[in-house]
């Protein structure tokens, strides 16, 4: 890009971070419901976010070709791995960021983890290549 | 979605989110590149070598592994140092 | 409404659905945090690679086109078509260039902006810096519970990075596009998720 749309970034970012809050998806208590099976709420949210991007992408960009995400070695493990983590901190990535805007200082600690367990794997695909499907 | 022409042999698999690929469709003559690399042995192109590790492929990076930015000095009227 | 006064399911669907798309048709690049993080987990060949492209974005397409030339006339001689007409691209819109780390950082910002905004609305921060009850119970409490949202959270980075991608890049994002590798990433991590809150919560 010539000139970075830096605005567009930031207004997504609060957009999705807000949005992400509002729900209820950084609140612990809720995300414990909705992986017990005993609140739909969250579950019911995210299935039907789906539904309507699938619904926004067929709609409005036919013509996009968008990047591609087959499956690779690491798919199932990485999936298994960040479910763990995530049952155990109550933080996706995005969500650890959320609550730290939200004035939750655990999810200080999520996030260093997180970063920790980023760079750990940078450092296992250096000695292990292989292909994620896209150089983006 | 539009579909490519399905090749005879395998193509390199990041021809979808690759910077410099549609570059090549500027001049005709850029054509060699997609016929030697992406087309053809693309394990060997330097850009994919380095998404494989998950590092960061900057635009400027030639298959063969040579940076471009330094070949745009004489239509830039800048001095080597700047770039 | 739950009992919190979180938005009804819909209202999230609808929102976080249109956050997905439009993310795309305005950045055209696909929507997800852990490649973003990633980036800055790595600053230092990031920065290197964003200097090294510095010089490109001062060129229009003549000058990248005439260097591209002058540049494969160099690695292949002249043993090559001396037509230099555009090839016929088809007319599709792609994913855009990495954009700039500056413009990451703004997102990564923004997200916690929103859920900054989200509090002062409601009336004010978080109560308390943990993660509430909820989690005292169900998994721990303390000073104890700092050491499990450290491991807790080095499994999603790595588990993320591995994958290559997290709930919005590979949930939102590549479900919604019916990718093979979202569609089994997102099964995984749900799957895990609910094994180990079932387990948790002492039902297995």
């Amino acid at each position: 890009m010539a000139r970075a749309p830096f605005l567009r970034f930031g207004l997504f970012g609060l957009a999705l971070g807000f949005v992400l809050s509002e729900a209820g998806f950084s609140d612990y208590a809720e995300l414990h419901r909705m992986f017990t099976f005993q609140d739909l709420r969250l579950l019911l949210t995210f299935a039907g976010a789906v539904a309507v991007a699938m619904a926004g992408f067929s709609l409005l960009c036919r013509d996009d070709v968008l990047p591609a995400r087959p499956i690779h070695r690491g798919t199932v493990p990485g999936g298994v791995l960040f479910g763990v983590g995530w049952a155990l901190c109550g933080a996706c990535p995005a969500i650890a960021l959320v609550q730290i805007g939200e004035g939750r200082g655990a999810a200080v600690a999520s996030a260093i983890g997180i970063g920790a367990g980023i760079w750990a794997a940078q450092a296992l695909r250096r000695r292990w290549r292989w292909d994620l499907g896209s150089c983006g | 979605m539009t579909d490519r022409p399905a090749a005879a042999k395998k193509t390199c698999s990041h021809l979808d989110t690759c910077e410099l690929f549609p570059k090549f469709a500027m001049k005709a003559a850029l054509k060699v590149w997609q016929s030697c690399y992406c087309e053809g042995q693309f394990e060997s192109c330097a850009r994919y070598k380095l998404a494989l590790q998950g590092r960061p492929v900057a635009q400027s990076l030639l298959p063969n592994g040579k940076e471009l930015a330094p070949m745009l000095l004489p239509w830039l009227g800048m001095n080597a140092r700047e770039v | 409404m739950s009992t919190a006064g979180y938005w009804p399911w819909w209202a999230g669907a609808a929102a976080l659905g249109a956050i997905t798309v439009g993310f795309w048709m305005a950045v055209r690049r696909p929507l997800g945090v852990t490649g973003v993080l990633a980036r800055f987990v790595n600053l230092r060949e990031e920065i290197e690679a964003e200097r090294k492209d510095a010089a490109l974005a001062l060129a229009d397409e003549a000058a990248l086109a005439a260097a591209l030339v002058a540049a494969t006339r160099e690695s292949f001689g002249d043993a090559m078509s001396p037509s230099l007409t555009p090839l016929p691209m088809p007319a599709v819109r792609r994913s855009g260039a990495r954009p700039r780390l500056a413009a990451h950082a703004l997102f990564l910002g923004g997200l916690v902006a929103g859920g900054l905004l989200s509090r002062l609305l409601r009336g004010g921060l978080a109560s308390g810096p943990g993660l509430g009850d909820a989690y005292a119970r169900v998994v721990c409490g303390g000073w104890r519970a700092c050491a499990v949202l450290i491991a807790g959270g080095a499994l999603v980075g790595f588990g993320t990075a591995l994958a290559g991608g997290c709930s919005s890049g590979h949930g939102l994002f590549g479900c919604a596009r019916l990718q093979p590798g979202s569609l089994v990433a997102t099964a995984s991590f749900f799957g895990a998720a609910v094994g180990v809150s079932l387990f948790l919560e002492g039902g297995l």
